[in-house]
């Protein structure tokens, strides 16, 4: 990366900033931490350790900055920082200095912003232009700091050079999304990221920021009134951990009407992740747009909308049923009811009934009876819709789930909470 | 320091002072010994003598791994970038200057010629008959030859000359053998208990395999005396002595020992955290710094600026603001050394923040309460870089170490020179030089010359 500087009047050095750490020492106490006396053993003023932590001299991170020792490593969305140096060298004065800075990416050619854009008149010996220039790197692999240097030397000669530093910009997080579908239409989005930089990372914040037909809220806090993360009083992530973010997204009520935009792919919305390191080093990362496949529900989709949790035995209880018409085309539907499938349960309501037809994207709500016949935990199957248009019959078994309980008993009082099992 | 026994004692009243200084003894030698260690040692004091011996696998046998001597790094770089002459006039304490004994390596780790210490154990320790060869050979453990082991081991790891302590170390073991106990040599110290190994020694024993990549060791380790500590410290809750004996202590006597050994405790909490912070673990670091908040109420202020610093290394800015404005409500306005710390920290958080000017400010104000803050100087020149003023920066550092070379020449802040020098010209070297010539002039062979940065 030299040049031929040695021509030069003028010297350029770089130096990469990351934040500067605290010095740690060894903390040894048959040690003397000072010197007392002199190679003559005279004694000396005391002169303290610097390294060791003021009020705590057993504890090693001392109060003491240290600059950075080498270039380190550099990840996709933390901020390059770095230090130019142009110093005359020379018992001369240099003119019209102008210094130039610029990043090389694979893909394209960034100016960096510099305070010193416009030539420096003159430059006296001993005397130097300081720059610190910043970016926020947004690509990954090869990165290239190319410093570009004109000026006129003392005998009006127009010099010029440059030197290239080069460096990788290494991927920090390893992000993987799974979805959930719920039955209500909400749907779950867990997140892991994984930390693949060799130091531990404090993640500050992974945000879910939803598109326009979602609203989402987060369920990795603690149900307390500042919503605390679950990640415990110390949050940080070391190399290779992966931690799990967990959100709902609701799909907001004009969506819902919208049949088009429950079907096929949708945008969820990204996650923006901020976290930091050494001295709060900052990085920040967002996701493309995440996209969810809806779950399919085939022609005919059916939700139970209402249905006791429980219900006495041999009483008759009523469920009802939404079904929608998912499909393309217009159907003309009927309802039968198969009491061969289901144990412990009897329909008892019309069988054969005509629903009529159904447009594409309509629905209509079934209302429908049954008597249980068997107390515990009983499930309801046996629905048959046919599309008489096209002679096809759609079974659906395993609608709900209902408890069935002996009337009058204190320990079946208060049955369990039952949920709708997916149609 | 050591810990030594000798109390104060007027000519008339040697009686009770002896007492009083066995009791201290006692105290501070106390030990948990293994069950395999206790019960050769109860063979050795029950059976006739001569009739047992311990098995030479149970003992310790320790001796010197190297002996060659030390040197005097900065007289290699004077030679090498300044002068011969200069090189052959540099004089600093050596091992042939002072007592051999324990007093002369104190002497000589007074004037920082760690060096020469190192060569002076060399030559006690062989003296001992463990010298080079001797490992694995008998040799007789003494308070003082153990000492001196502690000191080489220390000086050993001040130096950074871990592997040669390790292996050194080795021959020691757990530290558990009956030969490292009082009781061993009955004859010579009658009616004596508990182990001879000093307790530092065992602490800085713990602490060096992490310095080797083995930190999980150190903290195996460390547990194991925290462990131990507690243990004594719940004998003596429990009012037996401190190694579960049924022997009757007063209870001033009880309450002395309680303090020592709660202070060992906390010291091994301290090691513990540092073990942590070494690996980056901030999680169990701040984990222990929280529990030394309940242990080491004295140090409680300290503790919390202790615990933000840990929080900013780690990034959490939020969390270190919490611990800094406890602090800053905590102090008195009139207590100058505490505000000074209080502007230090804000500065670390202005730092976090990316505002260097502001942190820059910071570090200025603790000057004003403290106006030979060392580390306020250091800071702020740090600040002046990452503001684009290399000039400031330079200045400040230079300042330092022309106004008071004896007192300012330290690791840290000639490294943030040399660096800077590095950046400056190309004539770096020549600036270099200059602060070699004052590292010559003013310090001692344990110099870390690494920090000038010249090979």
């Amino acid at each position: 990366m030299e040049s031929k500087e040695k021509e030069h009047l003028l010297v350029l050095k770089v130096m990469r900033l990351t934040k500067p750490a605290l010095m740690i020492s060894k903390p040894l106490s048959c040690i003397p931490t000072h010197r007392t006396v002199d190679d003559h053993g005279q004694p000396v003023k005391v002169a303290t350790d610097l390294a060791i932590a003021e009020g705590l001299e057993h504890f090693a991170l001392s109060q003491l900055l240290t600059l950075p020792q080498n270039f380190g490593n550099i990840f996709l969305g933390e901020t390059f920082s770095s230090y130019i140096s142009v110093h005359n060298n020379s018992s001369h004065v240099c003119r019209d200095i102008q210094i130039k800075a610029d990043l090389q990416t694979s893909s394209q050619r960034l100016t960096l912003s510099s305070s010193h854009a416009n030539p420096v008149q003159q430059l006296t010996p001993s005397e130097s232009i300081d720059d610190v220039i910043q970016h926020e790197v947004k690509e990954l692999g090869t990165h290239i700091l190319v410093c570009a240097v004109t000026y006129v030397s003392n005998t009006g000669e127009k010099m010029y050079f440059r030197k290239f530093f080069k460096f990788q910009v290494l991927k920090p997080l390893d992000v993987k999304t799974k979805f959930y579908n719920a039955e209500s239409d909400e749907v779950y989005l867990e997140a892991q990221i994984q930390n693949i930089t060799p130091g531990p990372i404090f993640l500050e914040k992974v945000l879910l920021d939803p598109s326009s037909h979602y609203s989402g809220i987060q369920l990795h806090t603690q149900e307390d009134p500042v919503n605390r993360p679950v990640f415990g009083k110390v949050n940080c992530v070391s190399p290779l951990d992966v931690r799990q973010y967990l959100y709902c997204l609701t799909p907001k009520p004009e969506v819902l009407a919208d049949p088009k935009f429950m079907k096929g792919v949708t945008n969820i919305g990204k996650l923006d992740i901020v976290w930091k390191t050494n001295m709060a080093e900052k990085g920040r990362l967002q996701t493309s747009a995440l996209q969810r496949v809806l779950p399919g529900y085939g022609d005919i989709r059916l939700m139970v909308e209402k249905i006791s949790e429980s219900v006495p035995v041999e009483t008759k209880f009523n469920i009802e049923i939404r079904v929608t018409n998912c499909s393309e085309r217009t159907m003309d539907l009927s309802v039968h009811l198969d009491n061969n499938i289901q144990i412990g349960l009897l329909w008892s309501c019309c069988s054969g009934i005509q629903i009529g037809r159904l447009t594409s994207g309509s629905s209509t709500l079934l209302k429908l009876a049954l008597i249980p016949t068997a107390c515990g935990l009983q499930t309801i199957s046996g629905l048959r819709l046919t599309d008489t248009f096209l002679k096809r019959t759609y079974e659906h078994d395993e609608v709900a789930q209902v408890y069935v309980y002996v009337p009058f008993s204190d320990e079946c009082s208060s049955p369990p909470v039952i949920s709708p099992l997916e149609a | 320091m050591f810990l030594r026994s000798d109390s104060a004692h007027s000519e008339s009243d040697v009686f009770s002072a002896s007492l009083k200084a066995s009791e201290a003894d006692r105290q501070r030698d106390a030990w948990i010994p293994s069950e395999p260690t206790r019960l050769a040692l109860v063979n050795l004091l029950t059976s006739a003598q001569g009739s047992y011996t311990v098995p030479h696998d149970q003992l310790t046998l320790p001796g010197l791994i190297n002996d060659d001597p030390q040197g005097d790094p900065v007289k290699d770089l004077v030679q090498k970038f300044i002068s011969e002459h200069e090189a052959s006039n540099r004089k600093t304490l050596s091992a042939a200057d002072v007592s051999h004994d324990e007093d002369g390596i104190q002497q000589l780790m007074n004037a920082e010629c760690w060096r020469a210490a190192i060569d002076l154990t060399g030559v006690i320790l062989t003296q001992c008959g463990q010298g080079m060869g001797q490992v694995g050979q008998p040799s007789v453990h003494s308070p003082c030859s153990l000492r001196v082991w502690m000191l080489r081991i220390s000086l050993l790891i001040k130096l950074q000359l871990f592997s040669l302590a390790e292996s050194e170390c080795q021959a020691f073991g757990s530290m558990d053998t009956p030969d490292l106990y009082f009781e061993y040599y009955f004859d010579q110290f009658p009616g004596k208990r508990g182990s001879m190994v000093p307790f530092e020694f065992r602490v800085i024993c713990a602490e060096l395999p992490q310095y080797l990549g083995k930190s999980q060791e150190s903290l195996d380790r460390l547990y194991y005396l925290y462990a131990i500590a507690g243990k004594i410290l719940e004998n003596l809750r429990q009012g037996l002595a401190e190694d579960g004996s049924m022997l009757q202590l007063s209870d001033s006597n009880r309450a002395a020992s309680t303090q020592l050994w709660t202070s060992r405790e906390i010291r091994l909490l301290y090691a513990i955290s540092n073990c942590a912070l070494n690996i980056k673990d901030y999680q169990t670091a701040i984990e222990v710094l929280e529990d030394l908040l309940v242990k080491d109420v004295s140090h409680k202020v300290h503790l919390w600026s202790g615990i933000a610093r840990t929080y900013l290394q780690m990034g959490d800015l939020k969390s270190g603001m919490h611990y800094i404005d406890l602090f800053s409500a905590e102090i008195d306005p009139e207590d100058v050394k505490l505000c000074c710390i209080n502007q230090i920290n804000r500065g670390f958080l202005a730092i976090g923040q990316n505002n260097f000017p502001e942190a820059q400010k910071c570090f200025q104000n603790a000057l004003e309460y403290e106006p030979n803050n060392v580390i306020a100087v250091n800071n702020m020149a740090v600040c002046y870089l990452y503001m684009g003023k290399l000039k400031e920066a330079l200045y400040s550092l230079e300042g330092l170490v022309q106004e008071s070379p004896h007192l300012h020449l330290q690791e840290g802040l000639l490294f943030n020179l040399s660096t800077l020098y590095e950046l400056q010209s190309s004539r770096a070297m020549n600036k270099k030089q200059t602060l070699l010539n004052l590292v010559n002039k003013h310090k001692g062979n344990g110099f870390n010359v690494a920090c000038l940065k010249m090979t």
